[in-house]
């Protein structure tokens, strides 16, 4: 069960519309390494989990990947009102513009939409631990490169917050792992699955 | 920054803190010093956001039926800045 609270979880005050960057960002709310699909990838993946402790951190990481889901949906509203429909036309973002006026729909940056194949649930701890690591690193590049390709100081300020969380959850998903292998075979982590053979 | 945003930005960084460590907790759950901060953090976190919500309104459901009007649909919603205008 969730509830919320009627608060970013970083502030997002974004002075100037920028659609061009509007269409870079969106990438993280709908992109394969998108805090859309981060969110859905821990929290899918806890059912089977068979540690409390990592059961925890999918929850609560998992949890905070929503927060920034709606983080980076106020960078792209923000971005995208007031525009005048020659920005649109002069940025590119007619393309987005056509489909969804400026409603924020999750696709990645060459207009995709959101696939749930983009993130992984293969139920054996191991595998989906080091899924998100690898998820988490995929994600704090996508910012670096962000980083790169927008210049406005209000964007570029929230950008970092998220960028740092990213290495944050690496960092506890690196000890979740530590604490399934501790409970595993010492000799060989891969002799059962904890989360199916009992 | 107005008052407003300020009493706001106070509890967020000791809501974010508390977060922080949470998850820390959940992967070193005996650590005593973590144990201690979140204690601390979670404190400090409630009394500004009751402060927060006597005179700016709900950020919870559970702070939003007072006196005599539903105080949950005031805006302005977290993503409706409007500084820049």
């Amino acid at each position: 069960m969730w509830s919320y609270e009627k608060q970013l979880q970083y502030p997002v005050r974004i002075k100037k519309p920028d659609a061009k960057a509007a269409g870079i960002i969106i990438a993280q709310l709908g992109g394969p390494d998108g805090e859309l699909g981060a969110a859905m990838r821990y929290l899918n993946q806890r059912f089977v989990m068979p540690y409390h402790s990592v059961i925890a951190a999918l929850t609560d990481i998992g949890s905070e990947e929503l927060n920034h889901m709606e983080m980076i949906g106020a960078i792209i509203y923000q971005l995208t009102r007031d525009l005048s429909i020659d920005e649109i036309k002069k940025s590119g973002f007619d393309k987005y513009f056509v489909n969804h006026t400026n409603g924020v729909y999750p696709v990645d940056a060459s207009g995709f939409p959101f696939s749930a194949a983009e993130f992984a649930v293969k139920g054996d701890p191991v595998a989906d631990l080091n899924e998100d690591l690898a998820a988490e690193q995929k994600a704090r590049v996508t910012y670096d490169n962000i980083l790169r390709l927008v210049d406005d100081p209000d964007v570029k300020d929230v950008i970092r917050f998220l960028r740092e969380r990213e290495i944050v959850h690496y960092q506890r998903f690196g000890e979740s792992l530590q604490i399934v292998q501790d409970n595993l075979d010492k000799k060989n982590f891969y002799a059962f699955n904890p989360a199916f053979d009992r | 920054m107005n008052e407003r945003n300020q009493l706001l930005q106070e509890y967020n960084t000791m809501k974010f803190a508390a977060h922080d460590i949470l998850l820390f907790l959940d992967t070193h759950p005996f650590n005593a010093e973590a144990l201690k901060a979140f204690a601390h953090y979670c404190r400090t976190a409630k009394v500004l956001k009751n402060e927060y919500e006597m005179k700016y309104g709900a950020l919870t459901v559970d702070s939003a039926a007072v006196g005599n009007s539903w105080q949950w649909i005031d805006g302005p919603w977290p993503w409706q800045y409007k500084g820049g205008k």
